[in-house]
């Protein structure tokens, strides 16, 4: 169904509404749907346990990697310190390809497989890439990936593996994004988040399902969600509404608060100045390089449902997203590459203006692993000191160096503003 | 002084144009948008332009490889042998 006119079409491989051009979503019979919890948490643990809402004709056949159920961390530590005392962290790190785009991307090559489709595909920052390629390796589809030419190696690397056509782009994400349409266009090809995105965008839902389900169907109070496109911010919402629709959860409001990088934050500052549609930028230049999108497609919906649901929309410095990443990484033990610093960050900055109330249940997604972001996050890396093999030298360093730490020390981090 | 420009048409537009590549006179994006219009007929102009009269935010406008909204919007400049692409809601993410 387009999300602007209405009009409704049946389950194909469509780029657009025909009427008006406006993204397309899956609608589902809410009305008929009759799933308890009971039956939903004895279901395996993957994305395919919430199948009513999920768009495939048959689960059975759905390309799995095992995505799904990732632990919702209660945050304490950092809870502690930041005056939360019911705080959350819902770790994406740990899917298959360390990332959330699993969740989405098995929906959409599943679908893909589904159709009968010759080849698959994505544009990516780089974490789409190794989903889509790690999916289309299962599903047995040949693969076509169109990156920015400065995406991270370890991305391109992970795509690669999995037997993937890397295609850089001398370019940013947008130009990638643009020459990969036509490309899906030109073959017939089915690309995750172009022609297939209205099904693949239904997988994120998924994220804040086991949020609900692990919350003991409670419904969260505030979601601080990473945003690059928009699209994740965009199925939480709708699957909130649907769970909240088919009784799963309490009818009770959740702020949805969007997080951005100030090198590429277009939605927040479209949101601070009150405007009703996103100004796109040319040229993203920060270190979370898997939200710099200039021209996020969901954003104009972003501004809406933050309006809406009473949410927000912040963007944080490279600097405090290197110092998110450390403090989520040394008070709760998880590594996050910088989309989820950006989440850290936005929840410390709202904290410091009193946002939140002290007992209201805030979840921050972690949305990738920082492996991920091995060689961004190098360059921040100050070279470890070394010692001679003895005791001497041990006590001499405990005496001398013991606040010594490796990683993003504040003069390298000046040093590296460009990345 | 009329100037020829190539058109290259995406996804519906180029269904009911019944082409994906043409060539046209015009000095602006606008101008372009309405020899369009006037060309492919009334559906084809219904697609193009919202109930304002704008060109749908749904439609991305290249020109050279350049996001007009990167450049003048409708009153970015064309010249001869340039190449301007229309294309439908390429969301991504």
């Amino acid at each position: 169904m387009c999300r602007e006119c209405g009009a409704i079409y049946p389950l194909k491989l469509l780029y657009a509404c025909e009427k008006c051009f406006a993204p397309l979503d899956v609608s589902y019979n809410l009305e008929n749907i009759k799933v308890t919890r009971e039956e939903i948490s004895q279901r395996k643990k993957n994305i395919w346990r919430y199948r009513e809402l999920l768009p495939l004709e048959n689960y059975e056949t759905a390309i799995d990697l095992g995505t799904g159920l990732s632990t919702l961390h209660k945050a304490e530590n950092l809870g502690r310190q930041l005056g939360l005392t019911q705080l959350y962290i819902k770790d994406d790190t740990v899917n298959p390809t360390n990332s959330f785009k699993d969740r989405p991307a098995s929906v959409a090559i599943s679908k893909a497989k589904e159709f009968g489709v010759k080849a698959v595909g994505c544009p990516s920052t780089g974490n789409l890439a190794a989903s889509v390629a790690a999916h289309s390796a299962k599903a047995g589809l040949p693969c076509y990936i169109f990156v920015p030419s400065d995406t991270e190696l370890t991305k391109i690397l992970q795509a690669s593996i999995f037997g993937a056509n890397i295609i850089p782009i001398n370019g940013t994400y947008d130009e990638a994004n643009r020459l990969a349409a036509q490309v899906a266009e030109h073959y017939d090809w089915a690309f995750a988040n172009i022609n297939l995105r209205s099904y693949y965008v239904e997988g994120s839902k998924s994220i804040v399902f086991e949020i609900c389900e692990q919350l003991n169907w409670e419904t969260p109070d505030t979601i601080i969600i990473p945003l690059g496109s928009g699209a994740l911010y965009c199925a939480i919402y709708r699957g909130l509404k649907q769970f909240k629709k088919i009784g799963l959860i309490e009818d009770k409001p959740t702020r949805l608060v969007g997080a951005q990088a100030e090198g590429c934050a277009p939605i927040a500052s479209s949101f601070k100045e009150g405007l009703d549609d996103v100004i796109p930028i040319e040229n993203p230049n920060t270190i979370a390089k898997s939200l710099a999108i200039g021209d996020p497609g969901d954003g104009y919906y972003v501004l809406r449902y933050a309006e809406e649901t009473g949410g927000t929309v912040e963007a944080v410095s490279d600097e405090e997203i290197l110092e998110a990443i450390k403090l989520v990484a040394s008070k709760e033990g998880i590594f996050t590459e910088p989309a989820g610093g950006v989440t850290i960050a936005v929840l410390k900055k709202l904290v410091a203006t009193n946002y939140f109330r002290s007992d209201e249940k805030v979840v921050c997604a972690v949305t990738g692993s920082g492996f991920k972001a091995a060689d961004t996050l190098v360059k921040t890396l100050k070279k470890p000191f070394a010692i001679d093999p003895n005791l001497n030298s041990f006590i001499e360093w405990k005496e001398n160096y013991a606040d010594y730490r490796v990683v993003f020390a504040p003069e390298v981090i000046q040093n590296q503003r460009k990345f | 002084m009329r100037m020829s420009i190539k058109i290259l048409l995406y996804g519906n537009l180029a269904s009911i144009a019944g082409i994906s590549s043409t060539n046209i006179d015009a000095n602006t994006v606008s101008q372009l948008l309405d020899a369009l219009a006037i060309r492919y007929g009334e559906v084809f102009r219904e697609k193009l332009y919202d109930s304002n009269g704008k060109p749908r935010r749904f439609i991305n406008i290249y020109v050279n490889g350049k996001d007009y909204r990167f450049l003048k919007k409708s009153d970015t400049e064309i010249f001869p042998n340039d190449e301007v692409s229309l294309i439908p809601a390429v969301s991504g993410g």
